[in-house]
């Protein structure tokens, strides 16, 4: 059920947005034909359709993430950006920014600037993730190590705009833009290595299943299991820093998406069984993000909505109605 | 011919590694496990009982001296080969609410699975009988969250049984039950210890139980590990070791616990 409601949204974010193309027209260009109007095809296939993708990859990475830190560090509220994860990629994207020479823009860069804003943001988030492995080995209690996460995140936004002052108006402009979140930052060029990077992020997660039920019983018992628990955290906390350093440096920081959908897919599933929950998160993951993308679009020639805007609004009442609901679901007992 | 000293450890000092230094609890422990004995683990709170038992799992490393298990060092083992030779129960809140005992007994097939974790025929077949043996049939799909402490102990058991393993080390396994789980978890683990022929190790605070079913008995006290049978321990007056300072004796005629003050 999931899967078609999957299908159906991508269809929709192909094929609504802000301006109105004729559905048939829509269909042709899609089956390789032409349109009407030329500028039309430009739109759908250099536009709508990377879009789309970048939206139901980026889904899946950030739901994923937070399964894995959620499981990980026995929380439930955690997730790449209450963590300070994503505004450690930000930092990370920053510094290069300006060391590109604060004038460009994410939409134009080169194969190389890729690269270049890919390592920052990578670098960024593990440096966080490493501050936050510190902290974790000296508090044991994961509320404290939350509260701690969240300071490393308004540390590292302080540091980030310390850089803005002394970046161009023009650096600041398009980091402020790329600071509202947008799933159509990604342009049809770099979608082949955009893609790639997120699909090995998302398959190295798929080999963590086992561990990660083992770790549903505690370190201790995970160890004794077999798992080798200080090999599987660098390997969660790489494969997190990856996914949430490659989303964050092309769509921007996404809040609540991370936090709320391995939520979602526990309470539909019934379950915190991982060979089932981490798929099924994935899927969830995607099918919330192009709701979030095509609530963007909704105001129609108005304009697009910054998507940072629309993601708490779906994620942040799941929050809510989880932590009122604490004693009644069955995960958290 | 099976070995039947399973483990056994020489010059043993345990405790913590801190940052000011070493914190010792224990120093020059001695003793084994060997096929077929329960093995009861007695001592007050705080004696040390659960730093004993999580070194002797390598759960947390000792301070110094070694331990053998099945004849190699157990510095020698990775994770995943002492996972076939030790096997826990632990105190440890488990995060396990949205699982099914079924999902959670069958974890203790994860030493022997393959990458995804997928079970055979003949895992389910062992997660099947462990969940008969602990008395929680009928029960295979609810999930833990719905449990009561004793029934997820229950479970916490079969977890380890499935685990296959010689050495089955339990901490305070029979703590959250009630008289009638306790004796039926205690008369199980005896018979694991006895009829699969495997090295059963528990801690305790039951130690009348303990006295009448275990067939080797450890009193850890500040000053140190004493091992025997509880027979000999009982005829060298030992057991009164466990309660220095308070006012409490054991009755040897008897074989009761009795207040000094009446």
């Amino acid at each position: 059920m999931m899967t078609t409601l999957l299908i159906l949204l991508f269809l929709c974010n192909i094929f609504c947005g802000s301006v109105d193309i004729p559905y048939s027209d829509t269909f042709n260009i899609l089956c390789g034909g032409d349109a009407a109007k030329e500028s039309w095809r430009f739109i759908i296939l250099d536009s709508r359709l990377p879009q789309a993708v970048t939206a139901l990859l980026c889904g899946s990475a950030l739901a994923v993430s937070g399964l894995l830190l959620q499981t990980y560090f026995n929380n439930y509220l955690a997730d790449p950006s209450i963590l300070g994860i994503s505004s450690g990629a930000s930092f990370g994207v920053g510094v290069v920014m300006l060391i590109l020479g604060g004038s460009v823009g994410i939409g134009s860069l080169s194969f190389s600037g890729f690269l270049a804003v890919l390592v920052g943001a990578v670098i960024g988030s593990l440096l966080v993730m490493s501050v936050l492995l510190f902290f974790s080995s000296l508090v044991k209690d994961s509320l404290t190590l939350l509260i701690i996460g969240i300071m490393i995140g308004y540390i590292t936004s302080s540091v980030i705009s310390l850089l803005n002052f002394f970046a161009t108006a023009e650096g600041v402009h398009s980091y402020v833009i790329w600071g509202l979140g947008t799933f159509g930052g990604v342009s049809s060029a770099q979608l082949p290595f955009f893609s790639a990077t997120i699909i090995i992020g998302l398959i190295g997660t798929v080999l963590l299943i086992k561990p990660l039920n083992a770790l549903l019983l505690g370190e201790r018992y995970a160890t004794n299991l077999g798992i080798n628990v200080r090999h599987t955290r660098n390997y969660i906390l790489l494969t997190v820093g990856l996914l949430t350093a490659c989303v964050t440096a092309f769509c921007g920081p996404i809040a609540f998406i991370g936090l709320a959908v391995p939520h979602i897919s526990r309470l539909l599933l019934g379950s915190s069984n991982h060979s089932i929950l981490l798929p099924f998160t994935l899927l969830t993951g995607s099918v919330m993000a192009l709701l979030c993308n095509l609530a963007c679009i909704l105001p129609g020639s108005g304009g697009v909505l910054p998507l940072n805007a629309v993601t708490p609004l779906l994620g942040a009442p799941v929050i809510i109605y989880v932590l009122i609901n604490q004693r009644k679901l069955q995960y958290f007992n | 011919m099976a070995m039947s000293t399973l483990l056994f450890a020489k010059n043993l000092c345990i405790g913590y590694h801190s940052n000011g230094g070493n914190i010792q609890i224990h120093q020059d422990l001695n003793f084994s496990l060997r096929r077929g004995e329960l093995i009861s683990l007695c001592g007050p709170n705080g004696a040390g009982k659960s730093t004993l038992l999580r070194t002797i799992a390598n759960l947390q490393p000792p301070l110094s001296g070694e331990i053998e298990v099945l004849e190699k060092p157990m510095k020698s083992y990775s994770e995943k080969e002492l996972s076939h030779a030790i096997t826990v129960v632990l105190t440890d809140r488990a995060h396990t609410g949205g699982l099914t005992v079924k999902e959670v007994v069958a974890l203790g097939r994860q030493p022997y699975t393959g990458f995804f974790g997928r079970l055979s025929q003949e895992d389910k077949t062992l997660v099947d009988s462990a969940v008969e043996s602990v008395g929680m049939t009928g029960k295979e799909e609810v999930y833990m969250s719905e449990l009561s402490d004793g029934e997820r102990q229950k479970v916490m058991i079969a977890k380890s049984l499935v685990q296959e393993c010689p050495i089955v080390i339990l901490d305070e396994p029979t703590a959250f039950l009630d008289v009638a789980s306790r004796i039926e978890i205690t008369q199980l683990l005896h018979d694991i210890a006895h009829q699969q022929d495997r090295a059963v190790l528990l801690s305790t605070h039951d130690l009348e139980q303990a006295l009448r079913l275990s067939d080797q008995l450890w009193l850890l006290t500040k000053n140190g590990l004493q091992t025997g049978t509880p027979e000999d321990l009982v005829s060298n007056h030992q057991i009164d070791t466990l309660f220095e300072g308070r006012n409490v004796f054991f009755d040897d005629k008897t074989w009761t616990f009795r207040s000094k003050t009446r």
